[in-house]
């Protein structure tokens, strides 16, 4: 990689692209951007790669086949157990179909096997409180047109594919949350699903995390 | 750094050092400090990857492993991503890789963001370099039409393309990017948003204020150079008025789109 003389380089262009830098580097960062031809061409690069669908490849229906076995294993399993628990009420397995690149993200899961509860659209009620609760006795909600699942107690949005290999920006302090809301405000809603939720906007993973001890 | 704090961070460290690799823990402390010294709190690094890629860069066969399972798909398929066609990508991917691995290059990883958007970065930029020196080598059939074309570009057209490039100069660096990126680079409102953190609909509306912005400072510019002249008649085109303004600025002579 060559750099023009006062380029930032590839650490001050990931902070910045993961909004990590305080607003006079942010700045100064943007103005050597709007001045350095090379810079931009990269930026641009980086943002358009990000944005594009992922590259069709082999493992991605390896991949798919793996989960469609796996999904059907653990769905007979469930229903197989007389005195197991209750098979739960999101559909935590994704199936082949919600995994491929080539669904459609806003397509409805299939249950995970034969025995597994119908995926039930998110509770429309008017008192904040009362969806909150209701979202979370479904496993589903729908934020800022967004559907969420409630897997292993993470929200996690439904456009999650975790073949995708998308950067990954973990948010755990009340600081970074901040930083994050005032430059993409349609994620604080979401984020404030739960302790734990996983949104994926503008082709990066954002995971939300409570704070360490 | 207050003594509690100073042994938060030490254990913050310890634990990292202990649960990974043989690593030198003064070694592991001594890169953190380098990254603190660029101003990025500790809260904001990312330590496990900058273990990581500390103990590469000392040689620990176990973590160019972790770093090979982990991140060269990502490469691989960034690459892809980036250079859109399959050799330049596979090259672009390749040369990464080499410089991580012969020429030290991850030793440069600071921690200040993940590594994969370090990565990432990286990989964009070689491949913005590698798409660039390949659009350098013009064909003989068009270089020949080149030579031969004739001049279509008049003085006026000229002087307008120096007036558009002081007015772009003149911006606020933000509005520039965002015109810039959008005319110069061809990226989409979607991935603008996505660099800058705005909805599409309010660059749609930005870009809107700032193109009223430029249009208004080159007819000013215009009229203080046309005196008599009715400089309501000149079209301003401004897509390609910014290309030819562009092309000024780097010293290339424009050629125009068959």
């Amino acid at each position: 990689m060559t750099h023009a003389a006062g380029s930032p380089d590839a650490n001050a262009l990931g902070a910045y692209l993961e909004g990590k830098l305080e607003p006079p580097e942010r700045a100064a960062v943007e103005e050597h951007l709007s001045r350095c031809r090379e810079c931009r061409s990269a930026l641009a690069t980086f943002a358009r790669a990000r944005e594009a669908p992922r590259p069709a490849r082999m493992i991605s229906w390896l991949a798919a086949a793996a989960a469609l076995v796996l999904a059907t294993a653990l769905g007979v399993r469930v229903a197989s157990r007389p005195d197991g628990p209750a098979a739960p009420a999101s559909p935590p397995a994704r199936t082949p179909e919600a995994a491929s690149p080539m669904k459609a993200p806003s397509d409805p899961p299939v249950p995970a096997g034969p025995e597994a509860p119908a995926a039930r659209p998110a509770p429309a009620v008017e008192d904040p409180a009362r969806e909150s609760l209701e979202t979370r006795r479904s496993g589903h909600a729908t934020v800022g047109g967004k559907t969420f699942d409630l897997i292993a107690g993470r929200w996690t949005d439904r456009d999650f594919d975790p073949d995708a290999d998308l950067p990954t920006v973990t948010v755990s302090t009340a600081l970074d949350r901040k930083d994050l809301f005032a430059r993409i405000p349609e994620l604080a809603p979401c984020a404030r699903l739960g302790d734990r939720v996983l949104v994926v906007h503008g082709g990066t993973v954002y995971r939300f995390e409570p704070p360490g001890p | 750094m207050s003594a509690e704090r100073t042994a938060s961070f030490r254990a913050e460290i310890l634990e990292r050092v202990r649960l990974r690799f043989a690593l030198d823990l003064a070694g592991f402390e001594d890169r953190v400090r380098e990254a603190l010294a660029t101003g990025t709190g500790i809260e904001r690094l990312a330590l496990d990857d900058l273990y990581l890629a500390t103990a590469c860069a000392t040689g620990e066969e176990a973590a160019w492993e972790e770093l090979s399972r982990k991140h060269f798909a990502f490469i691989r398929d960034f690459a892809l991503r980036c250079a859109r066609t399959d050799p330049p990508a596979g090259d672009v991917a390749e040369r990464v890789i080499a410089d991580l691995w012969q020429r030290g290059k991850i030793r440069q990883f600071a921690g200040r963001s993940t590594l994969r958007t370090w990565l990432g970065t990286v990989v964009a930029h070689t491949a913005s370099n590698a798409l660039e020196a390949r659009a350098r080598i013009v064909p003989l059939e068009r270089a020949r039409d080149r030579s031969t074309e004739p001049e279509t570009e008049g003085p006026d057209r000229r002087a307008l393309a120096r007036i558009a490039a002081e007015a772009l100069r003149a911006l606020p660096h933000d509005a520039r990017l965002l015109l810039l990126l959008y005319y110069e680079q061809g990226s989409t409102l979607e991935e603008i948003g996505a660099l800058l953190g705005a909805s599409k609909a309010a660059l749609s509306r930005r870009l809107a204020r700032i193109r009223a912005l430029l249009r208004a400072d080159i007819l000013s510019r215009v009229s203080a150079g046309m005196e008599g002249r009715d400089f309501a008649r000149v079209n301003i085109d401004l897509a390609a008025l910014l290309a030819v303004a562009q092309a000024e600025e780097k010293g290339e002579r424009p050629v125009k789109e068959k």
